[in-house]
């Protein structure tokens, strides 16, 4: 895998080996035997913000970013020093990063969570446009959407289980568990 | 309810001078005292207010300075828009909700689980609190900078700080990838009541009041 000097990347597990990814940050991991040390990549407290996970099961590898607004449209690409910022300079990132460490567009699924709207009256929807967008770039680069637990009003908390490809998602209400592939 | 310290380690891409710093400390204590008299008023208690504090943080880690991440809290958003940005943000636990709408009214409660099961009245109690709060909080900084600060209709969250915070963040990064927030904490001892007054400018906001305040 490649390792590239970034500071938005999270590389390390604490010692249980869970990754927690903060707002703009992102995590990307083989999930093959030789990598035993990550077992979960993890988000507490997904409001507005996104969550966007692609995966390529064919080559084990697997990517996840915390994305906060939509889109940079104001901002020159090369100014963006945060891509995971915004969910479509984040949606390329996540792919190019990929590619570069074995995975095949043509095999990248991908799972979308989150964008509730967490104040009643919002003053802005800011989730509701991240998922559109996410939907939009994700369209744009044929990449299929195994399934999305978005919008709502409750903000959700995620663990992935790398190794057992499972998903799960919990409110205050309820807890859904998901396989991906 | 204690904000936690701050963390290491942290690029800032604002910086501010030992004495802006100061000042912007005195603007918190300003705005939450005259906020606090408000509420002491309204419930008619002792109220117990911190030293204000001052925080520049990257975005992603505005939720890590609140304790804890897991249980549900409410808070209250003011914000002004127009030429000035900024947002008057109040947390509080949900037992301290609860008993503060128990005292001030005649409803009594005995839990709440989402903001969308209250009824009309309680829902606007909470706003009114809110609003009292942010106005005070507003209107005694107007005045000191002869400026014209009106906090819109508060919105209300029930949620774990982490979701509420994603809200704060995105309406004040979108340009800068550091928030400043300048915090005071309330606690009234006869009611259990514990929570935070955050008083969250933008960057632009921050520039004009330096300038107003002539402050270099």
């Amino acid at each position: 895998m490649v390792y590239e000097e970034r500071i938005d990347r999270i590389i390390k597990p604490n010692q249980n080996g869970e990754i927690f990814l903060p707002i703009a940050h992102y995590a990307l991991v083989n999930s093959s035997k030789k990598y035993k040390n990550y077992k979960t990549i993890s988000i507490y407290g997904l409001g507005s913000c996104i969550a966007i996970l692609l995966t390529d099961s064919i080559n084990h590898i697997h990517a996840m970013s915390h994305v906060l607004l939509p889109t940079s449209e104001n901002k020159e690409a090369s100014q963006i020093k945060l891509p995971h910022k915004f969910v479509n300079t984040s949606i390329k990132d996540l792919v190019d990063k990929m590619i570069q460490s074995g995975a095949k567009l043509k095999n990248l699924k991908a799972v979308m969570i989150g964008g509730a709207t967490i104040f009643d009256n919002e003053f802005n929807c800011i989730g509701k446009q991240n998922i559109k967008i996410a939907r939009e770039v994700l369209s744009s680069l044929n990449i299929k959407i195994l399934f999305e637990e978005v919008g709502g009003k409750k903000g959700r908390t995620i663990i992935y289980n790398i190794g057992d490809d499972i998903i799960q998602i919990k409110t205050s209400k309820d807890t859904i568990t998901k396989k991906i592939n | 309810m204690k904000l936690n310290e701050g963390l290491e380690g942290v690029n800032n891409s604002i910086k501010l001078s030992p004495e802006q710093l100061d000042s912007l400390k005195e603007l918190g204590n300003i705005g939450s005292g005259n906020a606090v008299v408000a509420l002491s008023e309204l419930v008619n208690k002792r109220v117990e207010v911190s030293l204000t504090g001052i925080k520049i943080i990257p975005f992603w880690e505005l939720n890590n300075i609140f304790p804890d991440q897991e249980t549900n809290i409410f808070g209250i958003c003011s914000n002004i828009t127009g030429k000035h940005n900024l947002t008057v943000l109040q947390i509080f636990t949900k037992e301290s909700m609860i008993n503060m709408i128990n005292s001030i009214s005649e409803i009594s409660i005995d839990d709440i689980h989402e903001i969308e099961e209250l009824d009309d009245l309680t829902r606007s109690i909470i706003s009114e609190i809110g609003n009292i709060l942010a106005g005070h909080y507003a209107s005694s900084l107007a005045n000191l900078m002869g400026i014209k600060l009106i906090p819109n209709v508060p919105v209300l969250a029930l949620d774990s700080i982490g979701a509420i915070c994603n809200s704060v963040a995105a309406n004040y990064s979108e340009l800068t990838d550091s928030i400043i927030i300048i915090n005071t904490n309330i606690k009234i001892e006869e009611l259990s009541i514990d929570g935070i007054i955050c008083f969250i400018p933008s960057i632009d906001t921050i520039k004009i009041i330096f300038d107003l305040l002539k402050i270099k």
